[in-house]
């Protein structure tokens, strides 16, 4: 792992993108482990079809990721002649086999590591300058002592010499001159510093995988600005400290997985009725039950749309790739606290967990503007939950004089008072759904690319995957328009509409066994087709560009 | 506020909303929710700067009656709620209302991590040892051989120990109050504000309608024959002795609450120095 | 439950007391008024309604005192399950009132007793006022029917087989 972000941090100090995902077994040290990088010297969102080069320090249980690690007879496997016969299932794609012996080069230098010796090898192999590592590893290595640096870059500069003997197979190539501001960034991180530019200020959580490092990353964060982060007894705690702190009038957030979202639901409805904003950052990963804790599916998004008991709609957004998820996370603290309900945000395991070498994004107005009330005419009576036009009540933040209410999760009426009226139910049920019905959204509710009359629906990670598919589908002479709703509740049928005007025929691609989207799609729109093909598959396999395009171009 | 400014001096009444409380005739949460009053106004609080957070059950349904800042919450969360409000916003003063079953049972682990983070608010259960609003059943403070229809002969368990339990998961003020006391009571729940830390009272509150038994609480309570100690462990010894009717203040530590600064050091723009390459 | 005769040796004292007892009672009326209309017991909510403004009507006759510290007032026993039920009639308000300014006139006499001066001479004179409410309350209560024999018979009891 930690040669991988090495070496796509010197790749990107170079001038290059990329990406590393990464795979790991159930151990909590020293497990199986597969840094997945890609690099390029123009901007990826999703892994490639196959990998060029798959460098082995040792095979142990090598089969358990085995089919996540595709190759191809032209690919490159270099393995140490220590770690024994390549396995037969990596064996069988053909590739051609050299040997390396890490082991025993990192013997020869006193403080020397196998995977410096590895580094070195796949940057001479891929054409980047071991030069580039001088400032990634003196940063990777600033807390531990001067002649540790020094091994490193030795046992670098000797890996690097070894691999001259090798062929190469893919090179890197030139990087664009003329870069702009770049980022490194994780999708978990870009989810947190989303979070804390739209305005949160408190987090609780509980720990769970894949959202842990998201909240390790917010956790000093917060502290800088002013904010807290607060780690609670279990997902219950932490999402109802959220709502309590809300509030109190301060944009609140928690994250979690799968199995924490199944336990925070009845406090999510409570958000609804008692018309609390808080945002739930869900970083999906293989289920039912605790499923696959480490590796990635997009199977959680019927509890995120209709697992709340009653009639309580909110707010599902996803983001659609690393740098979006600071886009959607940020653009979700806004819309929370714009129409006082909760937000659900859908991430997943692979873009979460991924790093990657972006350009700066664009800094966004969105931010949180709660409506509030700072004071009452004497004789006014305040009415927290008031049948307004736009279905959103200024909120009394406590504190406030003359303003004292009780939130309430029991139906109520205007002023917040129970009742089990079938007229202040009606009521209420009716401002709750035309707050986010009537709320223009604007042009953010999807990416909708491209033209033609066949279109890709798709959403979260596999939108980068669909968009690279259709670029390579263009080359061949076919244009298709992407389709990602960004924006999953509430649905925008009109503006479906137009994105899909004129299509006959539709993919939908999605990570769900279930293809849990296209039923969404079916529920939700009426699409312009009965055309529509369902190309799913469940976690952990990423949908790859090339066999996107391959069932586009089957069509023809 | 300067003397000038000042606003006048608040009653009990001041603290009550015009809503009328759902609960039986006789019902000991009624003396409860005056206790409470009672204790704001002595404090000399506004109602604004007041909020009391509740979950699910007849008690829970308190703040409602009265014209502080309230939410009411979902069943056994108004612990973290509270916390979730008290440590965003520490100026104000949150309290955290509930029955048995809603603190004991279905929130009794946000009552142990409550006790033991020690955030500055104060937690008033109002125990009647049964569930009201769901109509008679056991709850963990109940008697083992209470008979309901649930659970015919009685459940045959032993009951929860909520002071036990308070004071042994790091509770900084611990006592136990009975609402036929009304001033009593007052008096606990004003002291239990002002110490700081996770105060926590158990209120003794007879339930009129699924208890009638309980009745003989009355004589059977008495003022704790010792005053408070500091000492944990002191405390911990007089509650080996408790036979549950000792009313007053077991116990008033020293911990430090917890509270995160909340202080900016820069803005979130500032951030982002950290993903540039 | 009620506060003694021993602290009040000054005529503040002795307003302050009044004070309580009557502002208490008129609040503990109006509360048991409100809980007795929630269970749709109308006829005795009433009886409560009505003795709750009728205090509240002295409350705004009553001077300002300064109530001897610890000093409380109920119209009936807080700690005691049976003292309300839900099902009472009319008749047993009566009752619960007429013990309370029985309790009140006893207080002010046992004051009177205990004191001299302007602090006696008040205290008697506020035991004359109780002496006519007790008069009235009783009147009240011997113009309402007495409560059938199994008036606490519950035949909507909180658990009920289907």
């Amino acid at each position: 792992m930690t040669a991988g972000s090495m070496l796509l941090d010197a790749a990107a100090h170079a001038g290059f993108y990329g990406l590393m995902g990464r795979t790991s077994g159930p151990q909590i040290r020293g497990g199986e482990a597969a840094a997945l990088l890609r690099l390029s010297p123009v901007p990826v969102e999703a892994p490639d079809d196959h990998f060029d080069i798959l460098l082995a320090i040792d095979w142990l249980n090598v089969q358990r990721f085995a089919a996540e690690l595709p190759l191809t007879p032209d690919s490159l496997i270099i393995t140490d002649p220590d770690a024994g016969e390549v396995p037969a299932a990596i064996a069988a794609y053909g590739a051609r086999i050299v040997e390396l012996p890490m082991k025993e080069l990192a013997k020869k230098i006193p403080g020397g590591r196998a995977n410096m010796i590895a580094l070195g090898a796949v940057a001479e192999l891929v054409g980047l300058p071991v030069s580039a590592f001088t400032e990634t590893l003196g940063k990777a290595l600033k807390k531990k002592r001067q002649d540790a640096l020094e091994a490193s870059i030795a046992a670098v500069n000797a890996g690097a010499e070894a691999a001259k003997a090798l062929q190469a197979t893919a090179r890197l190539g030139v990087p664009q001159g003329d870069l702009p501001p770049r980022w490194a960034i994780t999708g978990n991180s870009a989810a947190g510093y989303g979070a804390i530019r739209g305005g949160v200020r408190f987090v609780a959580a509980y720990p769970i995988t894949p959202a842990t490092e998201m909240l390790e990353w917010m956790a000093p964060a917060l502290q800088k600005v002013g904010g807290a982060l607060v780690q609670a007894e279990d997902e219950l705690a932490s999402i109802n400290m959220a709502i309590g702190a809300s509030f109190g009038g301060t944009p609140s957030l928690t994250a979690t997985s799968g199995p924490g979202l199944a336990l925070m639901i009845e406090a999510i409805g409570l958000a609804v009725a008692s018309e609390t904003p808080v945002v739930v950052v869900d970083v999906m990963r293989g289920g039912p039950s605790t499923g696959i804790p480490t590796k990635t599916e997009q199977s959680d998004l019927n509890i995120a749309l209709y697992g709340l008991h009653g009639d309580a709609p909110h707010l599902v957004l996803a983001p659609t790739s690393v740098a979006d998820c600071l886009f959607t996370t940020q653009w979700a603290v806004h819309l929370a606290e714009a129409v006082q309900c909760p937000a659900i945000v859908l991430s997943d395991q692979s873009m979460a967990q991924t790093r990657a070498v972006i350009d700066r994004p664009a800094d966004l107005a969105f931010v949180a503007r709660r409506e509030t009330v700072s004071a009452l005419a004497a004789e006014e009576t305040y009415k927290r939950y008031a049948l307004t036009g736009t279905g959103v009540s200024p909120m009394a933040i406590p504190g406030t004089p003359g303003c004292q209410y009780t939130a309430d999760g029991l139906e109520h009426s205007e002023t917040g008072s129970p009742s089990s009226q079938a007229s202040d139910h009606l009521a209420q049920l009716d401002k709750r759904l035309h707050k986010l019905t009537d709320y223009q959204y604007g042009d953010h509710w999807a990416v909708v690319e491209g033209e033609g009359d066949v279109a890709v629906l798709t959403w979260g990670s596999t939108t980068g995957a669909v968009r690279e598919a259709l670029a390579l589908a263009q080359a061949d002479g076919l244009k298709a328009r992407l389709v990602a709703p960004r924006l999953l509740y509430p649905a925008q049928p009109e503006k479906m509409a137009e994105a899909l005007d004129g299509v006959k025929r539709i993919l939908v691609v999605e990570q769900s066994h279930l293809g849990q989207f296209h039923k969404y799609l079916r529920a939700e729109y009426d699409l312009p087709t009965r055309d529509v093909t369902l190309f799913n598959r469940p976690g952990p396999l990423p949908m790859r560009p090339g066999e996107i395009r391959q069932r586009l171009l089957s069509w023809r | 506020m300067d003397s000038k400014t000042a606003a006048p001096a608040l009653t009990a009444k001041d603290f009550k909303s015009d809503l009328k409380p759902v609960w039986c005739p006789g019902c000991g949460d009624f003396t409860v929710l005056s206790s409470i009053t009672k204790a704001l106004a002595e404090l000399g609080l506004r109602p604004e700067e007041v909020a009391v957070v509740s979950g699910i059950g007849c008690s829970s349904r308190l703040p409602a009656y009265l014209n502080t800042y309230g939410f009411h919450g979902v069943h056994g969360r108004a612990l973290p709620t509270a916390a979730g409000l008290k440590l965003s916003r520490p100026e104000l003063t949150v309290l955290a209302a509930g029955g048995d079953g809603d603190g004991y049972s279905i929130g009794g682990n946000h009552f142990l991590h409550a006790a033991r983070r020690n955030a500055d608010f104060t937690y008033v259960v109002m125990d009647n040892r049964v569930y009201g609003m769901t109509k008679g059943q056991p709850s963990p403070t109940t008697e083992p051989d209470w008979d309901s229809a649930l659970t015919p002969g009685g459940t045959g368990l032993s009951p929860f120990r909520p002071l036990v339990i308070a004071l042994a998961s790091g509770a900084n003020f611990v006592a136990r109050a009975f609402s036929g006391d009304p001033n009593g009571t007052a008096e606990i729940i004003a002291e239990a504000i002002k110490h700081p830390g996770f105060s926590f009272i158990e209120v003794m509150s007879p339930c009129v309608t699924f208890r009638d038994e309980q009745r003989q609480w009355k004589t059977q309570v008495r003022p704790s024959p010792v005053p408070a100690t500091s000492d944990r462990s002191q405390a911990a010894r007089r509650l080996m002795t408790d036979d549950g009717f000792n009313i007053g203040i077991l116990f008033k530590g020293d911990r430090t609450p917890y509270q995160p600064p909340l202080r900016a050091r820069m803005t979130a723009a500032d951030l982002e120095a950290e993903f540039a390459l | 439950m009620t506060g003694g005769a021993e602290g009040i040796d000054t005529v503040e004292d002795l307003l302050g007391a009044r004070q309580i007892i009557e502002e208490s009672s008129a609040e503990q009326y109006e509360e048991l008024a409100d809980s007795f209309e929630m269970s749709n017991n109308v006829e005795t909510a009433e009886v409560f309604k009505w003795l709750a403004e009728w205090e509240g009507e002295h409350l705004m006759s009553a001077a300002n005192g300064a109530p001897p510290p610890g000093f409380q007032w109920f119209v009936y026993d807080p700690g005691d399950p049976e003292a309300v039920h839900y099902l009472m009639r009319p008749y047993h308000a009566w009752e619960i009132a007429l013990t309370n300014e029985e309790r009140s006139l006893a207080f002010f006499q046992a004051v009177a007793e205990r004191t001299s001066g302007d602090v006696r001479d008040l205290a008697w004179q506020l035991a004359e006022r109780e002496q006519e409410h007790v008069r009235l309350i009783r009147d009240r209560l011997a113009a309402t029917p007495e409560p059938e024999p199994g008036w606490d018979d519950d035949l909507d009891p909180p658990n009920y087989d289907m």
